[in-house]
């Protein structure tokens, strides 16, 4: 069957999780080189497709795609699983490399570190760069000399731990038992150099680490980490690389195991290497105990993680690569992990489950073949899953969240607090806070979880207690509760499908609109200043009648009339008074203001008397259409919108009247077309 | 439940639509989802269940609940409509 090499892997794979053509600076993105390189793959590329049936169609503009049925392209993934591992990858090369520079004692030249690891200068001087960092994470250091060569500084005891971390990074645990079971092509690359001195050295040391009165919970993971410990021990002190010893103490249970491991040795450990064991011994006891990851476990996890990414990728069919979030989220996961503080999966899980049957079963296998079987507990990997879920669901674009932040007064922490939420949560984008009296006030519903600074009485809704300061390890909590929640797997509200305009009822409206602001005024009455309600209301329909809002001037008035007897019409606290009524006499619609020549005493809409100075005048036909009546509501309801705009109708001239009654249409409008 | 509120009035565009502006602002302080409409007594739609407006009108109308609402403006006028569909929403909860 075909074989890959791990640029072709790369290129089909990430165009099997494509679903349309892709350019080609997309693919070389991708895959981390460049368009021409893409380019010149192209003729073995079809070559590696045929036997699948499928084919690369060159789509002019667009890019390359992958033609083929489903079943063809599952076929293709499954053998690129399978062949999977067998070439190295850039990670891999730079395993080795920090490997080799571990396992020389002296200056090593990097020409000829290049030269036997058939990798250009330049390339090497890039991977020096990238293992720095890894070498300080065990308190290392290279100590490069230009021209000259490079050199790890420190101690014995730190050249181990980073070793074991590299054969972690580089073996699966369950190659790791295969190999233990007999078959040796999984020993991983790096041990093949002095192959037979490994595989007795590890068969040796299991046999040790078998002895000892494990129990059965203890995981496979720590099985192989002690396992490692006593052989690279073996292969060092075979090379006379010595330890140093520091005078320290070791709890008892720690003695005793190191005192049967030396009974069922032929030779006497010198009392450095002892504590070598000691050291390890101790370090197994406490992760077993609390759990936890500790110092130099930040590069294993991150290369084991980005195996995890690799398998599930392949397994799901769906790229997961390059997804740094995911990447990071997961590493942060696995070393701050503590069974405190983790809400409960089972929801979210449920959720995953239906929408995306296969991922669960294709993280669990991945992290069965990357992490050993017996590693993490269903519980633990829902977490994982919640994780990718993330990635195809994208929570953070989509829902925003609402967040109540609390602390006892409400003031400096919550302030605090809410900026450091802001600067690591920018998808957060509802916060509030509230003191820890001002919460039973809230409708708790509203928000998707509760920080507090304090102790919190019951609340409903998901919650965390958390340091106003948000420290990267509370960072990664509150990161952990977000991707918990329920929400953070919903999908997008699909925008609802508008209705379709109805243009007929906008014209309507826009028509009357246009009427009623055609026939708006500000008149000041022309008679005696001590005249009597009737008579000013006379007066006030003959200005309808003259300018032929109305038949008949006498049945507006009797009309008005009687609607004021029936309540007070005075607008409390103002000098206005709105007079209304609908009418058949009336043959449109309009809104008028008139000025009195004196105050009139009326009563008012509260059943007092006041004082008017202005009437506004609202009328309409008895049978008036929907849309009229719609706008002369919104003038009503503009008038006491607010002090600001009750006194512009109080004392405003007609343009100040007619902005606010515009604004108000305008609002009708908006609303109507669903611009709101 | 039903979770509209009808106001009504003589005109069904003055004091009603007044009113209704005022109840929607305070249904909203107190977080009560629930719809205010308003229509001239004669016009209200016969499955309105909760009815607001003067005493008057609300004998014009047939509806399960009514509201006397003598003041429109007064935001206190509405007291009792608040109370009773904040009870109402709660039982239903």
């Amino acid at each position: 069957m075909s074989e890959f090499t791990t640029r072709e892997r790369g290129i089909l794979f990430y165009l099997l999780a494509q679903d349309e053509p892709v350019q080609l600076a997309k693919i070389a993105d991708a895959v981390e080189t460049s368009e021409r390189t893409i380019h010149r793959e192209r003729e073995q590329i079809e070559r590696l497709l045929a036997p699948f049936g499928l084919k690369l169609l060159l789509v002019r503009g667009k890019g390359w795609f992958l033609e083929g049925e489903e079943d063809e392209r599952r076929m293709l993934r499954e053998q690129l699983l399978l062949s999977h591992g067998t070439s190295p990858t850039t990670e891999d090369r730079q395993v080795e490399l920090a490997w080799r520079l571990l396992d020389e004692s002296g200056l090593i030249k990097l020409q000829a570190l290049a030269h036997q690891m058939h990798i250009s200068p330049s390339t090497l001087s890039q991977d020096l760069d990238k293992v720095d960092g890894w070498f300080s994470e065990h308190n290392l250091r290279i100590d490069r000399r230009k021209g000259i060569g490079a050199e790890v500084i420190g101690t014995e005891f730190n050249r181990r731990r980073m070793m074991i971390s590299l054969l972690f990074a580089q073996w699966d645990v369950l190659a790791f038992f295969r190999f233990l079971q007999g078959d040796l092509n999984q020993l991983p690359a790096l041990l093949q150099s002095r192959r037979q001195r490994w595989i007795e050295a590890l068969n040796s040391s299991y046999a040790l680490i078998a002895t000892l009165p494990l129990d059965q919970q203890r995981s496979d993971r720590l099985i192989m980490r002690g396992t490692l410990a006593l052989a690279v021990q073996s292969i060092r002190m075979f090379e006379h690389k010595e330890m140093q010893y520091e005078l320290k103490t070791y709890p008892l249970d720690v003695l005793k195991w190191v005192d049967l491991i030396q009974s069922k040795r032929e030779d006497i450990l010198p009392i450095t290497e002892r504590q070598w064991i000691s050291e390890e011994i101790k370090r197994m006891i406490q992760s077993e105990e609390q759990g936890s990851n500790e110092e130099g476990e930040g590069i294993v996890v991150r290369l084991r993680v980005k195996k995890l990414i690799e398998q599930v990728s392949l397994l799901y069919g769906r790229s997961f690569l390059h997804d740094n979030a995911l990447e990071n989220g997961l590493v942060s996961h696995l070393l701050s992990y503590t069974k405190q503080n983790a809400p409960n999966p089972a929801v979210v899980i449920k959720q995953i489950e239906r929408e995306y049957p296969r991922l669960f079963d294709s993280v669990k296998q991945a992290a069965h073949a990357v992490f050993g079987i017996h590693s993490y507990s269903d519980y633990d990997l829902a977490f994982w899953v919640m994780h990718f879920g993330a990635v195809l669901v994208q929570p953070n674009v989509k829902v925003p969240y609402r967040v109540l932040v609390v602390c006892s007064a409400g003031l400096g922490s919550s302030k605090m607090l809410l900026n450091r939420l802001r600067h690591e949560f920018p998808e957060l984008s509802e916060l509030q806070n509230s003191s820890l009296f001002g919460i039973g006030q809230l409708n708790l519903d509203q928000f998707d979880f509760i920080l507090a600074t304090v102790p919190l009485p019951e609340v409903p809704i998901p919650h965390l207690i958390v340091n106003p300061l948000l420290p990267q390890e509370e960072v990664q909590r509150v990161r952990k509760m977000i991707l918990s929640l329920p929400k953070s797997f919903q999908a997008e509200k699909k925008p609802v499908k508008k209705e379709i305009l109805d243009l007929k009822r906008l014209k309507e409206i826009v028509d009357q609109a246009h009427s009623i602001d055609e026939g708006l005024s500000v008149s000041k009455l022309a008679m005696n200043p001590g005249a009597g309600v009737e008579e000013v209301l006379l007066a006030v329909s003959n200005h309808f009648e003259a300018e032929e809002f109305v038949d008949s001037a006498v049945q507006l008035s009797s009309r008005l009339l009687r609607r004021h007897e029936m309540t007070g019409l005075g607008i409390p606290g103002t000098t206005i008074a709105l007079f209304h009524g609908r009418d058949d006499t009336v043959k449109r619609s309009s809104f008028r203001v008139f000025d009195l020549p004196g105050p009139l005493s009326l009563s008012s809409m509260d059943q007092s008397e006041q004082s008017v100075e202005r009437l506004l005048v609202l009328i309409a036909p008895e049978e008036a259409p929907d849309a009229a009546l719609m706008l002369l509501s919104a003038i009503s309801g503009a008038i006491i919108e607010s002090p600001v705009q009750t006194s512009i109708f109080e004392n405003g001239d007609l343009d100040e009247i007619r902005r606010v009654v515009n604004e108000s249409f305008r609002l009708l409008i908006e609303r109507e077309i669903g611009a709101q | 439940m039903d979770k509209t509120i009808f106001i009504v009035c003589e005109s069904g565009f003055v004091a009603s639509a007044m009113g209704a502006s005022i109840l929607r602002k305070r249904l909203a302080a107190e977080c009560l989802d629930l719809e205010v409409r308003f229509c001239r007594a004669k016009d209200l739609p016969e499955a309105a269940v909760y009815v607001a407006g003067p005493q008057k009108f609300l004998d014009q109308v047939d509806a399960p609940y009514r509201f006397a609402v003598e003041t429109p403006l007064d935001a206190k006028a509405y007291d009792a409509v608040i109370k009773f569909m904040e009870s109402k929403v709660n039982e239903h909860e």
